[in-house]
């Protein structure tokens, strides 16, 4: 037997293996640092991860939007346009974090190589994610991000809320992992066998018992890595006490990973009415619980982590139209959703990186009066609330369309009426924020850092990007359903 | 080796590993678990030849049984937990709940797997060890070998980037209080590590 490696193998691990890379460089660029060191901004730092992630991006072009490759590595990946879109999403938050993290870090005293390594390493595997198409590569690539964002969420060792969410998502990470592996054992098990998603698809073994409680356990862990109800105890926890400019880096990259692979793994396996029976209940439960719990909160980070879990919630309704193996072109929403996702995400938490830099300033009501003194922030972060609650003219806006649309399509009245209901709820606390910023007196305590370039950046990049996804949506709805198309072949 | 023996040597071994992980949870000293988690491990090594599995059953042995589980006693007696630093015992609500779940999964696992088709079909052909295609090489160095450079490269490739980012965590988990002490708490500082670890 001889190993031989084809251009397209190479070409396919083009984007993660430049982010490895990357991560690599990082850490010898940072070698001998001294105490003093770690007060600095460290732009090297940062301009290596911008460089490697620009890399990994324009390796996406090279890719193109070409038909799928097949199974490559003898069928731990693939090369599709789905699979690329995923690694888009990934790359591109990968890169605003990292150009938002100097500053911050900074102004905590604990600026090293360590974090923009490790989201150069998490981003790789996430990028992996969402090309991998067996059961052991999965598995792989979903331990390796998870280890470099249980790491990211104790990052500030010394903060007691750090270690308190850091150990909560490890213990019950490692725990759902246990699960995840339990799930695949049984599915290879039911099914003579099989790894590669393909296989699993063309073997008889989908109708065994063995296959569904399989399937169930895979859910459950997944489930746990995108904080749905009832696996999202640890959520608050973990984006209150990690770093904010990482928070929104773990907010979309894990979720976006995670849910490009689910989907591709549920339109392999997918055809069981009861899963997605169970599954319809756990979006229902999730989209409620996230929108009413965030209602009450008045730390931001906390706020923001309730209404991540409603968007997990949302993103839940395509996969259960491919869970019930009806329409498969559900699928097409969640590309779309994820960017638009990632756009909000990110101008959101660069504004609450700004505002926190130098102090621990979190509540809603240090928000009094920001348009007047930082009204290009204030400006930002209103598009980006505006957006995640769903109002029409925002990239929001399309992508819960998209979702509730298609639920309607396919007789899931009962999914998109909770759907609506949540998101009225919701405008009431992405509001309040707004409400504080524009139409309050400032508070004469009110000192603000001057935000660095990169968090000014990121906010305004992302803003206009998520107003110009609601104004101009129909190239992205396009490529996400031909992507989805291209799954299947 | 006859089918008789092969099912009374997977019965000891299931029956040790199953008992010895219920102890291992049940245990309120940590070394007395760690001890019963060295059984287990033995016990599914057992398993695993009996399955013709050799490479891994030895692998399960050395790896586990041996380096791993020396790295948790040393971890556990450097910790040295006495009667008054282990957790409370926890209360008849919290033990029952814990136990209904397991209960729950338990008959649902159960459940499955005596309803299976697959799992019909595999033991009338006779014990599941006993598969006609496993080859004489199965199982050795030579056929693991092949299968993880072959078959699973990129998750072999992969696999050296979770270890690195798992020591990456590590090292900076553990460096705690040290560099980013403010300067006015440095005198204190000292007193304050070994409260806090």
């Amino acid at each position: 037997m001889e190993l031989t490696i084809s251009r397209a193998e190479i070409l396919a691990i083009l984007p993660a293996g430049i982010l490895f890379i990357t991560g690599l460089v990082q850490l010898f660029a940072d070698l001998g640092r001294s105490a003093e060191n770690k007060r600095s901004e460290k732009t090297h730092l940062a301009m290596i991860g911008v460089t490697g992630f620009l890399l990994a991006f324009a390796a996406l072009f090279v890719q193109g939007t070409g038909a799928s490759t097949g199974p490559l590595y003898a069928g731990a990946m693939t090369d599709d346009l789905f699979g690329r879109m995923g690694a888009g999403v990934v790359i591109m938050t990968g890169l605003f974090s990292t150009l938002m993290s100097g500053s911050y870090l900074a102004s905590r005293g604990s600026n090293s190589a360590e974090f923009t390594a490790l989201i150069s390493f998490g981003a790789g595997a996430m990028a992996l994610l969402c090309q991998a198409t067996n059961l052991v590569s999965i598995f792989i690539a979903i331990e390796t991000l998870s280890l470099a964002v249980y790491v990211m969420a104790g990052y500030f060792q010394n903060q007691r809320s750090a270690s308190e969410g850091a150990f909560k998502y490890f213990v019950l990470g490692a725990f759902s992992s246990g699960f995840l592996l339990l799930g695949m054992a049984f599915i290879y098990g039911a099914t003579g066998g099989s790894l590669s998603l393909a296989d699993i698809a063309a073997s008889d073994g989908q109708q065994d018992s063995l296959f569904s409680v399989g399937t169930l356990l895979v859910l459950i862990g997944f489930a746990f890595k995108v904080g749905a109800v009832p696996f999202h105890t640890w959520v608050p926890d973990v984006y209150q006490g990690a770093p904010t400019v990482a928070v929104g880096w773990m907010a979309v990259a894990v979720k976006a990973s995670s849910l490009f692979c689910l989907c591709r793994f549920l339109l392999f396996t997918g055809g069981s009415h009861h899963l997605a029976q169970l599954l319809a209940a756990i979006s229902v439960v999730t989209m409620l619980l996230g929108n009413l719990a965030a209602l009450n909160q008045q730390s931001l980070k906390r706020m923001m982590a309730y209404s991540g879990i409603a968007h997990t919630g949302y993103l839940l309704i395509p996969l259960v139209i491919a869970l019930s193996g009806e329409g498969a072109s559900a699928g097409a929403s969640i590309p779309f959703y994820m960017f638009a996702y990632a756009a909000t995400t990110l101008a959101a938490f660069g504004v609450l990186a700004a505002i926190s830099v130098g102090s621990d300033r979190d509540q809603i009501h240090d928000l009094d009066g920001l348009s007047r003194s930082r009204p290009l922030l204030a400006l930002g972060f209103s598009v980006a609330l505006i957006s995640l609650a769903g109002i029409p003219l925002t990239a929001g806006f399309i992508g819960k369309l998209l979702i509730l649309s298609n639920a309607v399509q396919h007789g899931y009245l009962l999914l998109a009426l909770v759907g609506i209901i949540a998101s009225l709820i919701s405008v009431y606390f992405y509001l309040r924020p707004v409400v504080s910023m524009w139409f309050r007196e400032p508070k004469s305590s009110f000192e603000l850092v001057p935000a660095s370039w990169g968090i000014t950046f990121t906010v305004a990049v992302c803003g206009i990007a998520t107003i110009a996804l609601g104004l101009f949506p129909g190239w992205l709805i396009d490529l996400s359903k031909r992507s989805v198309e291209a799954i299947l072949g | 080796m006859s089918p008789g023996i092969e099912q009374l040597f997977f019965g000891i071994a299931a029956v040790v590993a199953t008992v010895s992980s219920m102890l291992v949870v049940t245990r309120r000293n940590p070394i007395y678990s760690a001890m019963f988690l060295i059984v287990m491990f033995a016990a599914v090594s057992v398993i695993f030849m009996l399955l013709d599995a050799t490479f891994l059953g030895f692998m399960q042995l050395l790896v586990y049984a041996g380096a791993i589980m020396v790295l948790y006693l040393f971890v556990i007696m450097l910790i040295n937990p006495r009667e008054g630093d282990l957790p409370e015992e926890s209360g008849a609500t919290e033990k029952s709940f814990a136990a209904g779940v397991s209960l729950l999964i338990f008959s649902m696992l159960s459940f499955a797997i005596s309803h299976s088709n697959e799992v019909e079909r595999l033991s009338a052909l006779g014990s599941i060890p006993l598969l006609p295609e496993v080859s004489d090489s199965h199982g050795t160095i030579r056929a693991f070998g092949l299968e993880l450079f072959h078959n699973h490269l990129l998750v072999f490739e992969l696999t050296s980037i979770l270890i690195l980012v798992g020591i990456i965590g590590a090292v900076h988990l553990a460096s705690r209080r040290k560099n980013n002490v403010p300067h006015n708490l440095t005198n204190a500082a000292e007193g304050v590590v070994s409260q806090d670890v």
